[in-house]
């Protein structure tokens, strides 16, 4: 069985080789870098480009705006000059009115600004308003419940990594591992095999492996271009691995139902879409929706984040290893079963 | 080596059969032709024989396996060409032959001696996908050989072949014959099967119509007259006679005696008249 099964993994790298499927990892791979790198800002927090007319005498507000504020902040003394500044449409005026000290704060939006947005700007405005009448500046206790270094929160263009080696290494596997199936059906290699002593376990353990390789070779190679060679590697390579197993298996039931590549296509990329969905709580960690829980790929961008930004708590990444391989366990005799009825009963 | 009883299939599930209660046995050594139209059920029965369907009514014995519990074992002593050309197109020759030899526990031929042996030496390293439709019959005709199997299903050898390539075919038919193999030959090109079966069954809409040798099926379903071909008079005259008549020896020897004899031509049927016979339609639909 040993024999059969490295030889299927060798015929499924050949042929993702010289079906240019490799190639297409890697570039696919390397895109993804370059938009790590070079597209995707490494904070994307809330920017405010304002134009402030401050009209009070004390110009408190300007001058703290002119030397403290963050951001790219343009001074004007004049209506005209305030009205030309707002034409560009991506500035948001603030306008003090008052007389020695402000007295109001106006502000004038473009229109297309996120109420987050706009409710940062109306607290920054109103808290510094407020000190700057008290002749203070506000102070509030800040505790820190991480420990530094331990939590910090990566850079958002590395934070995305995770979802990038999810879908691209793990969930890759699903649809290669039907583009594989469509192509043996479509040659009919796989009647000529089962005339073999072959077996349907060997080859459908080969495919998980090929596919596995497929996976490791993809995220080491974003990872490098990324992250750098320095990382857990114990910690991302397994956890890639398994998980390509359990998508690779999924890929090889769901091609069972569907005659042809053309069939498969829509309801696979439907099921990828699924699939995705725990990326939301990845990134906005309030949402909690309890099916997520439940698919696969939950534990393991949990346990990629884990690997790649680790926060002191290595028992994600054990605890998705378990789960990605029970349901490789559930997953697998359902394959076999499915392939077996589907070839014999139905000679495919 | 093959036993077949009271075999029926049907894809449909209606009542209607593609095989309706056939039966047959196949000795070892034996070239057994299985012979019938398309449509007549052949292609079922070579599935059902191999283990690419399943037995739904009937019993099926393959080298003593019963093909219900067809394992491994099975499966390493029999070896199936298949008329369709199912090879992985981006291989090359011989990384198809390589990967399937390694499927079997049984020490197997050699790829490059049997790329030879069907004449595709040459073209061993080169992918199936650059090869012509001939070339991927032949090479899907050694992959069948590879673990020397003790019973092998052939079906349409020679379909779609030149026929220098056609008579490389039918010697390597042959020679395994001699080395003992049972030959399973499904097909519905007659002469084929007149030259190289042992035994032939006439299959026709699912159900077997006659089962003989050739010679005996041409025999007892042919016409056992000679057609003779003379020049009297200046004239060609054709006369037809029957060795089983008196007379018609008489005359025979007549004209052979005073060489007026220019041809003589068997009259016995060929396969293929026999089946029309049996069946009321021919092979080619």
């Amino acid at each position: 069985m040993r024999r059969r099964f490295w030889a299927l993994a060798v015929r499924d790298l050949k042929l993702v080789v010289r079906n240019h499927h490799l190639t297409i990892v890697v570039a696919v791979a390397v895109l993804y870098s370059l938009l790590v790198r070079f597209l995707i800002p490494a904070d994307p927090g809330v920017t405010l480009n304002l134009v402030v007319w401050d009209q009070t005498g004390a110009r408190a507000l300007a001058h703290w705006y002119g030397e403290a504020a963050p951001g790219p902040v343009l001074l004007v003394d004049t209506e005209t000059a305030y009205a030309e500044a707002l034409e560009p449409g991506n500035r948001i005026g603030v306008k003090v009115i008052g007389g020695h000290l402000p007295e109001a704060v106006e502000l004038t939006f473009q229109g297309h600004e996120s109420s987050r947005v706009r409710r940062v700007l109306e607290a920054t405005l109103n808290a510094q308003v407020a000190a700057m009448l008290r002749g203070e500046y506000p102070r509030f206790p800040v505790t820190s419940l991480r420990p530094p270094g331990g939590g910090e929160q990566p850079p958002f263009n590395l934070s995305l990594v995770p979802v990038l080696v999810l879908f691209e290494a793990a969930m890759l596997g699903m649809l290669l591992a039907g583009v594989l199936l469509f192509a043996e059906k479509d040659e009919q290699t796989l009647r000529a095999y089962r005339v073999t002593p072959g077996g349907t376990v060997e080859y459908l353990l080969a495919r998980c492996a090929a596919m596995g390789m497929l996976a490791l070779v993809s995220a080491g190679l974003l990872t490098v271009l990324t992250i750098g060679p320095a990382t857990n590697w114990a910690g991302i390579l397994p956890v890639v691995f398994l998980g390509s197993l359990v998508f690779t298996l999924v890929a090889m039931v769901l091609a069972n139902l569907f005659k042809n590549l053309g069939q498969f296509y829509l309801p696979s990329f439907l099921l990828m879409l699924a699939l995705m969905l725990p990326v939301i709580t990845y990134f906005q960690p309030g949402v909690s929706l309890p099916l997520l829980h439940l698919l696969p790929t939950h534990p393991l961008i949990y346990a990629l984040r884990e690997a790649y930004f680790p926060t002191g708590s290595p028992q994600v990444l054990s605890r998705a290893a378990l789960q990605l391989l029970a349901t490789f366990a559930v997953a697998f005799p359902l394959a076999v079963w499915t392939f077996r009825r589907q070839l014999v009963v139905k000679d495919v | 080596m093959i036993a077949v009883d009271e075999l029926y299939h049907s894809y449909t599930g209606n009542g209607t059969y593609a095989v309706a209660g056939i039966g047959f046995e196949v000795g070892k050594g034996e070239i057994f032709g299985f012979l019938g139209p398309n449509g007549a059920g052949k292609s079922t029965t070579q599935k059902i024989l191999t283990g690419l369907l399943p037995v739904q009514r009937g019993r099926v014995e393959v080298a003593g396996h019963d093909i219900r519990r067809a394992r491994r074992e099975l499966f390493n002593r029999i070896g199936v060409s298949f008329e369709s050309p199912n090879l992985y197109r981006k291989l090359s020759g011989l990384e198809n032959l390589a990967f399937y030899a390694s499927l079997y526990d049984v020490p197997t031929a050699d790829p490059g001696e049997l790329l030879g042996r069907v004449g595709l030496a040459d073209a061993a390293h080169r992918r199936v996908g650059a090869y012509s439709k001939g070339m991927q019959q032949r090479l899907v005709f050694a992959r069948s050989l590879l673990n020397r199997p003790d019973i092998w299903f052939v079906d349409e050898p020679t379909a779609g072949l030149d026929p220098a390539t056609t008579q490389r075919v039918k010697e390597i038919i042959r020679e395994e014959r001699e080395r003992g193999v049972t030959v399973f030959l499904t097909t519905h090109n007659m002469l084929v099967a007149d030259e190289l079966c042992d035994r032939v069954a006439f299959l026709n809409e699912g159900r077997i119509v006659a089962a003989d040798s050739p010679r005996e099926l041409k025999l007892r379903y042919g016409k056992n007259v000679i057609l003779v071909e003379h020049r009297t008079e200046g004239r060609l005259v054709r006369e037809v006679l029957s060795p089983l008549v008196e007379a018609d020896r008489a005359r025979l020897q007549r004209l052979l005696a005073d060489e007026r004899v220019e041809t003589l031509h068997s009259q016995e049927a060929t396969l293929e008249e026999v089946f029309i016979k049996l069946a009321g339609r021919g092979l080619g639909g």
